[in-house]
């Protein structure tokens, strides 16, 4: 008696979840297809109206989102690549690099976390245009190529790793290149995968650099672009709704396509 | 997200106070008389706006661009909203790539003129000889601008305050538009009769410094001594505390209590929302907020100006400017700047601008014009405000490089004094931090 209860009650809670987290998404769809005005500011705009594609037209009109969707495709990949490559080789140095004093180098790096970025912003800003990097997009993700925090998450986890599995892998003639890709990692994956999704999720968030080092629309990233679809005095936000819907479709894919693999890796190590 | 915004301004104030001694305050070069159009010139334009406001500041450079007759080609860029564009222009002084054209938010305009990268259009050297002249502007719009009785930047798109109001709530309580409140007191009179008459809110608007700026304009009262910072001295203290201001927020206090203004917190957005699904009769916001209202309304907005107290008060406009950053730029870009800002301060123009995006037109010209033909009760309101704007210190609005933190303290002591703390001394404490940040910034600008 009490199973089918506890069972209507659980499917309630999670319908009433999944609607507030559908709802935002329902709502920018309709407005996105809605003819103009599209938005009201109210429950009524969930409502169909009629349907037109005016306001896709209007956004790609205003700016090359798919070509600053494909910039910040690329940022995403060089910079999570880049800054998971030098965290892992920095956090492995300091852990089995025999140091004298490894607790030193890292607080070196653990420094550079208390300097807030709006007091680095402009000797970055210098850096890269005297560099002759200015508009580019490699002057997007080049700053953070490498990042102390990620070093310190995987310095915390290769410090727990079992020492009879490197002695192992040693006696067995493996060289540290060896040990690092073939053992170390893989038995690290889970805070590798935190690592390179924390970084993945920060290149493809940034904002106020991007704009910064910018100017050209077609080497802006679309967080830039779809900024300058909105305008705190508009009249209609249509356009601004379908290219958010048009920046969102990526990441929905890679959700469905990749939800196996994301499910796996947030358990993975919950039960041994 | 707070923490990012703020830590952005924090950057932002200090970049700007540090590019400031950088660029120190170097007088104007002296202009020559006539500069030779010798080839085509391209200049960059830095614009804040996005969306459809965006689409109608382009299709006036694209007009100017296919149009000049000196080989002027603008290139506009986007450089996000006002705030973020002030930051990378703090970053752009350090390595010397400013624009030599700016569209600049009005809160920007001190650190614009403090910092002397910008040049008075009329200082400028033309290519056709005859200097630029800034009498066609809008006399409160001008105002704004004009510092030490010169005209420092064009303005571009202008918005100013006004009060939104939904005709027949106002008369269910018996109360009508055509014979509007003489004071802001008056007009909080209007929300609590609404209320007792109709038992829903009479008035609606966010918790936001601009509303004290606003509220001490209307009785022809300086924000900011001497002069709003609008004279030759630069401003040296706020002075906003005094009885009337003190009895408005006190009244404000009593009637969100009640129940007769609503309280949406410091969300402009929600006020908006509130006004246009009927919540509260009338609306206290931007003109720049008629096309949102409007679109979601399911009743006829109507508007009318912000009641004036005291003669020579009024609400100080808002908006943007372009500012030519002569700075560092050759004779021929100035001049093709000046042009360009030439172009778009004209009647048509502005006309078109005001027609296309809602903002108000900052040529005398193109306003006359719009008074007779305009056919829309709102939008006639919005423009006989600002014909009948005085030109005042007072509705100059203050200016002064040190706002941006003392605002956000205004700020907190509006969202205190609505959670019912005393409105007196959260004034005062909010003015004295303001005046000590004023001062710091003097002191590091050697102004």
């Amino acid at each position: 008696m009490k199973k089918p209860v506890a069972h209507i009650a659980l499917f309630a809670y999670l319908a009433v979840v999944a609607l507030v987290i559908i709802l935002p998404l329902v709502y920018v769809l309709f407005g996105s297809i809605r003819p103009t005005p599209a938005i009201t500011g109210t429950l009524w705009d969930l409502l169909p109206t009629g349907f037109t594609w005016d306001h896709f037209a209007s956004a790609f009109n205003r700016a090359p989102i798919l070509r600053q969707m494909l910039n910040s495709a690329i940022v995403v990949v060089a910079q999570t690549g880049l800054q998971v490559l030098t965290s892992v080789l920095a956090a492995y140095a300091i852990v089995f690099g025999n140091f004298r004093r490894p607790g030193l180098i890292l607080g070196a790096y653990l420094v550079t976390m208390m300097i807030p970025n709006e007091a680095t912003v402009v000797a970055n800003y210098l850096t890269i245009r005297q560099l002759g990097l200015f508009d580019t997009i490699v002057a997007v993700f080049m700053p953070f190529v490498a990042s102390a925090y990620s070093i310190f998450l995987l310095r915390q986890t290769f410090l727990g790793f079992p020492t009879e599995i490197k002695e192992a892998a040693t006696v067995d003639g493996a060289g540290p290149m060896r040990f690092l890709f073939r053992f170390l990692l893989p038995l690290t994956r889970p805070t590798v995968m935190t690592v390179t999704l924390v970084s993945a999720i920060a290149a493809w968030n940034g904002y106020l650099w991007p704009l910064l080092v910018t100017e050209s629309p077609t080497a802006r990233t679309v967080q830039v672009g779809v900024k300058a679809l909105f305008d705190e005095a508009d009249t209609d936000f249509g356009a601004g709704l379908a290219g958010l819907i048009v920046v969102s479709i990526p990441t929905i894919i890679l959700v469905i396509v990749g939800q196996k693999f994301l499910a796996r890796g947030l358990t993975e190590g919950a039960v041994k | 997200m707070i923490r990012t915004r703020k830590g952005v301004a924090a950057g932002v104030t200090l970049a700007a106070v540090a590019s400031l001694i950088l660029a120190g305050c170097s007088g104007q070069p002296q202009p020559q008389e006539t500069v030779a159009a010798d080839g085509p010139v391209s200049i960059d334009f830095w614009y804040s706006v996005g969306g459809s406001s965006a689409d109608a500041l382009m299709k006036q450079v694209d007009a100017f661009n296919s149009s000049n007759s000196f080989n002027i080609t603008i290139n506009p860029i986007y450089q996000g909203d006002y705030t973020e564009t002030a930051a990378k222009l703090t970053n752009a002084v350090q390595s010397g790539d400013t624009p030599v054209l700016l569209q600049g938010g009005d809160t920007f305009s001190a650190y614009l003129h403090d910092s002397g990268l910008a040049t008075a259009p009329e200082s400028v050297a033309t290519f056709d000889g005859q200097a630029y002249n800034g009498d066609g502007v809008v006399a409160a719009a001008a105002n704004y601008y004009t510092f030490d009785s010169k005209l420092w930047a064009v303005p571009l798109m202008v918005s100013q305050p006004a009060v939104f109001f939904d005709a027949t709530k106002l008369q269910a309580a018996g109360l009508s538009g055509e014979n509007p409140p003489k004071s802001i007191d008056e007009l909080f009179d209007w929300a609590d009769k609404i209320y007792a008459a109709t038992g829903a809110a009479g008035l609606v608007f966010q918790q936001n410094e601009w509303w004290n700026e606003q509220f001490s304009a209307l009785n022809n009262v300086v924000y900011c001594t001497p002069d709003n910072g609008l004279g030759s001295e630069a401003a040296t203290a706020f002075d906003f505390v005094n009885d009337d201001l003190v009895n408005v927020w006190t009244h404000y206090q009593k009637s969100l209590q009640a129940g007769a203004i609503v309280n949406v917190g410091s969300d402009g957005v929600a006020a908006q929302n509130a006004f246009s699904v009927g919540q509260a009769a009338m609306l206290l916001a931007s003109s720049a907020s008629l096309g949102t209202t409007t679109a979601a309304a399911a009743f006829d907005i109507n508007a009318f100006a912000l009641p004036v107290a005291t003669e020579g008060g009024g609400a100080v406009p808002g908006g943007s400017a372009l500012w030519v950053l002569g700075e560092g730029h050759s004779d021929n870009e100035k001049a093709a700047a000046v042009e360009f800002a030439r172009f778009m301060g004209s009647a048509d123009v502005q006309r078109q601008i005001f027609e296309d995006s809602g903002y108000l037109p900052s040529n005398q010209e193109a306003l006359d014009g719009l008074l007779t033909s305009e056919t829309s009760q709102p939008k006639l309101a919005l423009l006989k405000q600002l014909t009948a704007t005085a030109k005042t210190s007072a509705t100059g609005g203050c200016h002064n490089g040190a706002f941006g933190q003392s605002r956000a303290d205004v700020r907190s002591a509006i969202q205190a004094i609505a959670g019912g703390a005393d409105v007196q001394s959260s004034l005062e404490n909010a003015q004295s931090k303001g005046t000590d940040q004023l001062a710091d910034y003097n002191k590091r600008a050697s102004k």
